[in-house]
């Protein structure tokens, strides 16, 4: 009996170990794999950057703004694409919180339609922060009050991003322009109808996410309270649409007299498969040319705006 | 709190120290208060429900031992009992609508309203626990159980409330009242099986959740081929969902020293035959059926029409139980149909020594199941017809959905056939335990690390819940 005891509490203790040897060496490697500047672990290097303007946003900021050709309108101020796939309005507040710890920038281009539920699986991304930034480790624990006892498991941060991870390191063609990722190929007009019926439900109000709306406008205060110049985008859909909680955001918009450059209706992108890798996010060539209309329309934003950049 | 949820394993944790801690006299009290807390976790007016048919069936048997006389009538009462709420909650509403459309198309102006009562979650387990108690005592295999403890926690005991398995009175009972001490195998064991539970559930059936629920949830929308591949995927997404439920409810059984009945053999990869899958399925549920109503039913008849209608009566029963619905029904019906094909062709029977031969069984009962489980899984006779027009055209497009998810999918579904051919009538626990260490610790550490990678780790709930 008393053996049996000893060697339960022996085998326990040595699983628990193995467990998290087991965890660490994943995890270690799967960080090394993933710190460059790839759509995965972003957070990793862009605390590392120092740039004037950055783009924020979900997987359509990444996939979208060319920084080279955003900066050759903007007098060669450097920019930098912080955006991230599946990431919501408490990512980008969490991430734009790291940033400031070393710099603070002079405008964000903020790609809106981050507010939806279904963005929500990027956010342990901050797992390495959670005890060392206080923004970072009220954000997580205020989404999962058990974070605290999730992070105690180092691999859970990787949930679900070994795939992400591994393509982006395997695959040379992923690498980055200034935190920018292009994607290559045109869209496949037979997934077309599939994509409508998935846009409904992502645009439904039940997808509305309030406290992804809360940290949406806490972004915004901090960009007031740091005279950062913030300028809403929403970029052009194969098909026309506006994201879940877009009249709050343009009422927003509105009441701070912040810009909010749509997109979205321009005849020039709407039904133009050309342009497209699928219905809602542009390919290498649409976002060439979207990168330019953005320079064009930022350039005039700054110069007629009051939030003029120091340009 | 789901089983695959931090809180219950932090629940799960406390119970299991309490449990060692405490004097013996006291355990079976704190497994009854776990059993009753989990149970209110999920809605406190279930547990109401749970404690008067506890009560009733505690106060019938006792009765039926006490007045022999009486047995019948009892019997009787607790058949009314017992069938009536599940009538109630599970089937109420669908015979409204039948009633309501036969008289609608009569011409009769006569309406039967409808309620919208929740299902309260595991009665159809624990009502079928509580029926198989009674009879046991009404056919004297059995005495009434004297304890009200030991009753309530045979129908409450809480790795098993919410989906079984489907638990017999005379092998609980014994367990309930025998000391369990802490041993190193129990506890080896458990972790083992949970382990593999939540490999199954986490790694394969929310992973094909999330594709088939898709294409389900759309079907004109989809090509032939997506059809034909969502149709295939989802026998294992079931297996893999109530399977992965029951390897975590028998393994957490075991921590408390407790033997749950096996409730899978590996029945979509090893199967040869649907009457060897039958051997190896839902096994709970099947024995139950065949203990509690197909036997009652042949009484000592042989003759094969009787045997082949008996055979129709179990598997309607056992549709009915998934449900309210004509799909299920239909489920049943071929279910009863492919097993009476069997056995006048002598197909069920016939065991070949040729691997190729083997294989090719296997792969052509997979087809059927899986044809069937489309009734299964559809939700009316619309999205039947839809489906098999869609799947008529003949388009070979393919929708992937996510190629994150299709990925881990794909990944997670191959280990887990690697395993089960590897298994074939074991349970994960015992062929885990004839290998060497460096295989057994390089598997649990390989499990645990790929739940974590690939898993979803969002605790969606079991698909058998509903039911």
């Amino acid at each position: 009996m008393k053996n049996s005891k000893m060697k339960l509490i022996y085998k326990i203790g040595l699983a628990i170990a193995l467990f998290y040897a087991a965890n660490w060496i994943v995890y270690g490697a799967l960080q090394q794999m993933g710190a460059g500047e790839t759509n995965y672990l972003k957070i990793n290097s862009i605390q590392r950057t120092q740039a004037d303007v950055y783009i924020f946003g979900a997987s359509r900021a990444l996939r979208h703004y060319n920084p080279a050709i955003i900066s050759s309108y903007l007098s060669s101020s450097s920019v930098y694409n912080a955006g991230v796939a599946s990431s919501n309005a408490a990512y980008q507040y969490c991430m734009l919180n790291l940033l400031l710890e070393n710099h603070t920038p002079e405008a964000i281009l903020y790609e809106i339609g981050d507010l939806g539920k279904n963005l929500d699986g990027a956010i342990a991304d901050f797992f390495p922060y959670y005890d060392k930034n206080k923004e970072v480790h009220e954000v997580l624990r205020k989404r999962d009050p058990l974070a605290g006892i999730k992070f105690a498991i180092p691999l859970y941060a990787m949930n679900q991003k070994i795939f992400g991870i591994t393509h982006a390191y395997l695959n040379s063609s992923d690498s980055s322009i200034e935190g920018f990722i292009p994607r290559r190929g045109t869209l496949d007009l037979a997934q077309i109808p599939i994509a409508r019926q998935t846009d409904k439900k992502l645009q439904a109000d039940e997808n509305f996410d309030p406290l992804a709306w809360n940290y949406f406008v806490r972004f915004a205060n901090l960009c007031r309270d740091k005279n950062i110049t913030l300028i809403y985008l929403y970029s052009p859909r194969y098909t026309m649409a506006k994201p879940v909680g877009f009249d709050l955001i343009k009422n927003f918009s509105e009441d701070h007299s912040i810009e909010l450059l749509d997109f979205s209706e321009d005849r020039k992108y709407l039904d133009n498969a050309e342009l497209f890798v699928d219905w809602h996010h542009l390919n290498e060539k649409g976002a060439d040319i979207f990168s330019n209309d953005v320079g064009i329309a930022v350039q005039k934003s700054l110069h007629e705006g009051k939030r003029c950049l120091a340009l | 709190m789901q089983f695959t949820s931090i809180p219950f394993f932090l629940f799960l944790f406390a119970v299991v120290v309490l449990y060692y801690v405490l004097p013996k006299r006291y355990r079976n009290w704190l497994l009854l208060a776990a059993s009753y807390y989990f149970y209110f976790s999920f809605k406190a007016e279930y547990l109401i429900i749970l404690l008067g048919s506890t009560a009733f069936n505690y106060f019938t048997a006792k009765a039926m031992d006490n007045h022999p006389q009486r047995k019948k009538l009892l019997l009787g009462l607790a058949l009314v009992f017992n069938i009536g709420l599940l009538f109630l909650f599970k089937y109420f509403n669908f015979f409204s609508d039948q009633l309501n459309a036969l008289f609608r198309s009569a011409s009769l102006d006569i309406s039967i309203p409808k309620y919208s009562l929740i299902l309260p979650i595991g009665i159809s387990f624990y009502t079928f626990m509580a029926l198989g108690y009674i009879l046991d005592v009404y056919w004297g295999d059995i005495k009434h159980q004297r304890n009200y403890l030991t009753l309530s926690l045979y129908l409450a005991f809480f790795p098993q409330i919410l989906c079984g398995p489907i638990g017999r009175a005379k092998n609980l009972f014994k367990q309930f009242t025998t000391e369990h001490l802490m041993a190193y195998d129990n506890f080896a064991n458990g972790f083992r099986l949970i382990l593999w539970g939540l490999f199954m559930k986490m790694v394969v059936a929310d992973n094909i959740a999330l594709y088939v629920d898709a294409i389900y949830g759309n079907i004109p929308m989809h090509s032939s081929l997506t059809l034909i591949v969502a149709a295939l995927l989802y026998p294992f997404q079931l297996y893999t969902d109530f399977g992965g439920y029951t390897n975590i409810a028998r393994g957490v059984a075991k921590l408390f020293g407790y033997d749950l009945m096996v409730n899978f053999r590996t029945p979509y990869v090893n199967s040869t035959s649907v009457t060897d899958y039958w051997r190896r399925n839902h096994i709970s549920l099947t024995s139950w059926v065949r203990e509690y109503v197909f036997f009652p039913f042949m009484g000592s008849s042989t003759s094969k029409p009787k045997v082949y209608l008996g055979i129709l009566v179990m598997f309607l029963v056992m549709g009915f139980w998934h449900g309210a619905g004509w799909m299920f029904l239909i489920w049943g019906l071929i279910q009863s149909g492919y097993l009476i094909f069997e056995d006048a062709t002598g197909l069920g029977r016939k065991k070949s020594a040729n691997v190729i031969v083997n294989t090719l069984k296997r792969a052509a009962t997979y087809l059927a199941l899986a044809f069937g489980l489309m009734f299964f899984r559809l939700p009316s006779f619309k999205h039947m017809k839809e489906h098999i027009a869609n799947t008529a055209k003949f388009s070979l497009n393919f929708y992937y959905g996510s190629a994150t998810i299709f990925t881990y999918m794909s990944f997670g579904l191959s280990i887990l056939v690697l395993f089960e051919i590897l298994l074939n009538k074991k349970q994960f626990d015992e062929w885990i335990d004839s290998h060497r260490v460096i295989t057994r610790w390089g598997t649990y550490l390989g499990l645990a690390v790929t739940i974590l990678l690939i898993g979803n780790l969002e605790s969606m709930a079991f698909i058998y819940e509903k039911f």
